[in-house]
């Protein structure tokens, strides 16, 4: 058991090398669905955006989660969603469990963008790989699909995200 | 002999997971901010290690014994991980928790100011949550109110669909303060609308020769179609010509009302417009 353990940890370790060293090779893949979205059309610009602010979000929380840095998710994290995930950061430095999250893949779906165009409701099928340490040791690895209800909101360059909630799998 | 070596490893496995004997039973689901009880088998001392979506909890328990999560432990919505570790190994289940009854609303009214009489011209948008701050995503029914002391009142109910209850509805002709009220589950939030006449609908001017060689120009209340004032600031740009040429100036409207001396000398002709308006050319002789 211990050896098929230690032999996990080191593929996983290398995953972690490989990806810090050539983050591109470990980029998830995404992609955005617009059909049905409403009552205003999202426009072309928004369309590229929306991906590439969300999987930063994530590629921000991961870094956050993994060096404890809860400052970091002020670049792509607002109010509630800030809020929670701050409080992770903070449990994991009390309790010296960590949990790291890699997003494998996202799945968006654009459901709800309101007339004023000062918010957007979207869900993601995410594939996630999620590793939970205590004192650097790994006691859990699991892959697994979730899906997250999110709101995204317009920043002075971005979109952020103010809430991630997570919804049963449909 | 490979296959006698595959049989030898499963067995090993097998034996080394049976000696773990703990185990875990609790519901598959619960409501945030509920607590659960966890019945665990096995013996000896542990650490139950809760993954929630946003928050960690390590707890010490000891094999065989029951142990609870409490409320704030289930705090936030979605699936949680929990991890039993001892000596022997590790052993893990996930939960689903589900977000609670509403607490607050977060209701998002477009615009603060609207124009009268605008089809679907006035638009809400109301985020149910939990205690906690969780989405509310199950279907809520929402009733939006829309109310005023001139305007009378709209009534909508409106199912909420992936967190959002949304609606449009039209300004009324009339100006003034409105109350937009969104309510759900005992919970309810209001918002204040501002609606204010729309852009000038016809222009009247009149005009005064005055001593010093000067025209005065005045409209009538300059109003919207429904019949209202527009609001002051509004800008009127009257136009004169005369022998001299052309004068163009830009006035606010004052309680209704804009005025303006232009000079003028001999024959004059002015005019006024006001967005889409435009007021009928008159004619005059300036006092020399």
């Amino acid at each position: 058991m211990n050896y098929f353990r230690h032999r996990r940890t080191r593929v996983l370790l290398l995953v972690s090398i490989i990806c810090a060293g050539a983050p591109a090779v470990c980029a998830p893949s995404v992609e955005l669905s617009i059909t049905g979205v409403g009552p205003r059309q999202m426009e072309p610009t928004l369309q590229q955006s929306i991906p590439r602010d969300y999987v930063k979000a994530w590629q921000i929380l991961s870094t956050a989660l993994e060096v404890r840095d809860a400052k970091l998710l002020d670049q792509y994290w607002v109010g509630v969603a800030h809020d929670k995930f701050q409080r992770l950061i903070d449990d994991e430095s009390r309790t010296g469990i960590q949990v790291h999250y890699r997003d494998i893949s996202h799945k968006l779906q654009a459901v709800f963008y309101p007339s004023d165009g000062a918010a957007l409701l979207l869900y993601d099928n995410v594939q996630l790989e999620m590793k939970v340490l205590r004192s650097s040791r790994i006691i859990h690895t699991q892959k697994t699909n979730k899906r997250y209800l999110i709101l995204m909101t317009p920043a002075q360059d971005r979109w952020v995200v103010r809430v991630l909630q997570e919804v049963p799998l449909s | 002999m490979r296959q006698m070596r595959s049989v030898l490893l499963a067995c090993i496995v097998g034996i080394a997971n049976w000696s773990f004997a703990a185990d875990m039973i609790f519901p598959e689901r619960a409501v945030a901010g509920g607590k659960i009880s966890i019945e665990t088998s096995g013996s000896g001392a542990a650490t139950a290690v809760l993954i929630a979506p946003s928050h960690v909890v390590s707890k010490s328990i000891v094999l065989g014994r029951t142990f609870e999560l409490a409320g704030d432990d289930l705090a936030d919505a979605g699936q949680y991980t929990l991890i039993l570790t001892s000596d022997d190994g590790e052993i893990a289940k996930a939960f689903f928790v589900s977000p609670g009854p509403p607490a607050h609303l977060s209701f998002v009214t477009h615009p603060s100011r609207a124009p009268v009489a605008q089809k679907a011209g006035i638009t809400g948008a109301a985020y149910a949550f939990d205690t906690y701050d969780n989405l509310i995503s199950q279907p809520l029914l929402v009733d939006f109110k829309l109310s005023g002391a001139q305007a009378g009142t709209i009534e909508r109910q409106v199912s909420s669909r992936s967190g959002v209850a949304s609606v449009n509805l039209d300004s009324p002709a009339r100006e003034g303060l409105l109350r937009f009220d969104a309510a759900t589950g005992g919970v309810r939030t209001t918002r204040i609308v501002r609606v204010v006449a729309d852009e000038p609908c016809t222009l009247q001017i009149h005009a005064e020769p005055l001593k010093s060689g000067r025209v005065r120009v005045q409209t009538d209340p300059v109003k919207d179609c429904s019949g209202n004032l527009v609001p002051d600031g509004t800008v009127v740009t009257f136009t004169g010509w005369d022998n001299q040429g052309r004068t163009t100036v830009d006035v606010s409207v004052k309680k209704g009302i804009a005025q303006v001396d232009l000079p003028s000398t001999g024959e004059v002709r002015i005019s006024a417009a006001s967005g889409v308006a435009l007021g009928k050319q008159i004619r005059l002789r300036a006092t020399p």
